[in-house]
């Protein structure tokens, strides 16, 4: 399951990347005010890069091989 | 300090400008505007929160058919894209923009990341200016739309949902009356050097009786 989970999750890491990117280009080419588009530009920065690096963590903690049925196990017959 | 003389060139520039030319105002959308569109996400950041303390906190148990660390993970990933989606909003109000320099009125407009809308009218060809307060937060709070009518290709230029719109429009009809009144002072005193049979020379220097093209204007009823 991990095979198929890692390239979805590299692509949504590469996709949010992408955005970050441009959100930057725009804050710091197309701002009227400099000082605006530093401060923007910085506090962008740091949140997306503390919020990417959790993401990341998080996603290599869960246990993908243990994780197979998320459901809890359903009564057997032999108990009735 | 005089905001009749007031230069914002040291705060503001924009792609365009020109070379002596000085931005008087820098107008974005009233507050109210962004703050509607960013309750969704406010709501959804309190939603968040709350299924982090009810899950993680008081109610364990109903955690107990997942991992917690798939939760979490979960609640982060929405996080992530609250985050960037706050600020394409932030984007879309901050970088439109109208700007009223000494010359002229700039309108920039940015509609999502990859559409940008810029364009300008020179205050000589203004014609009127109206300005519409509709709603009852609008009326409350003074903000709402300025249409400026020009001689120019796009007859009419809007300004959208900017806070004071009575001030705006005035201030933009007493810049255009000092406008009209400096170049028809201009003219008549040109005309009247030429009866005379006066040598008139374009590059003369601003006198007196000849007080030359329209300079900035000297009114303005914004802070």
């Amino acid at each position: 399951m991990k095979l198929l989970v890692v390239p979805l999750y590299l692509l949504f890491f590469l996709a949010v990347s992408f955005t970050g990117f441009f959100v930057v280009f725009h804050l710091l080419r197309y701002s009227v005010n400099k000082r605006v588009a530093r401060f923007t530009v910085l506090l962008f920065i740091i949140g997306t890069g503390i919020l990417l690096v959790s993401n990341a963590l998080l996603f290599f903690s869960i246990p993908f091989d243990t994780i197979t049925n998320p459901l809890p196990p359903l009564p057997s017959e032999s108990q009735f | 300090m005089d905001p009749l003389h007031k230069n914002l060139n040291d705060r503001y520039s924009f792609h365009g400008q020109d070379s002596g030319e000085t931005i008087l105002f820098v107008i974005h959308r009233h507050w109210f505007d962004i703050l509607i569109q960013f309750l969704p996400f406010l709501a959804a950041l309190i939603g968040i929160g709350i299924a982090s303390v009810v899950f993680g906190i008081l109610f364990p148990e109903l955690l107990a058919g997942i991992d917690t660390t798939l939760f979490f993970f979960i609640e982060n990933t929405i996080l992530v894209f609250l985050w960037l989606f706050g600020f394409l909003v932030w984007i879309d109000y901050y970088l439109d923009v109208w700007i009223i320099t000494d010359r002229r009125i700039v309108n920039i407009e940015q509609n999502g990341l990859f559409v940008r809308h810029m364009s300008e009218v020179f205050l000589f060809r203004i014609q009127d200016a109206t300005s519409e307060v509709g709603g009852f937060f609008p009326s409350i709070l003074n903000f709402g739309d300025v249409y400026v009518q020009s001689a120019g290709e796009r007859e009419r230029f809007r300004f959208h949902k900017v806070p004071d719109p009575y001030g705006i429009k005035d201030t933009i009809m007493d810049m255009v009356q000092e406008t009209h009144q400096d170049e028809s002072v201009f003219f008549e005193n040109a005309l009247e050097a030429v009866r005379r049979g006066a040598p008139s020379s374009p590059h003369s220097s601003p006198s007196e009786n000849h007080p030359g093209p329209p300079s900035s204007p000297k009114r303005s009823r914004l802070p």
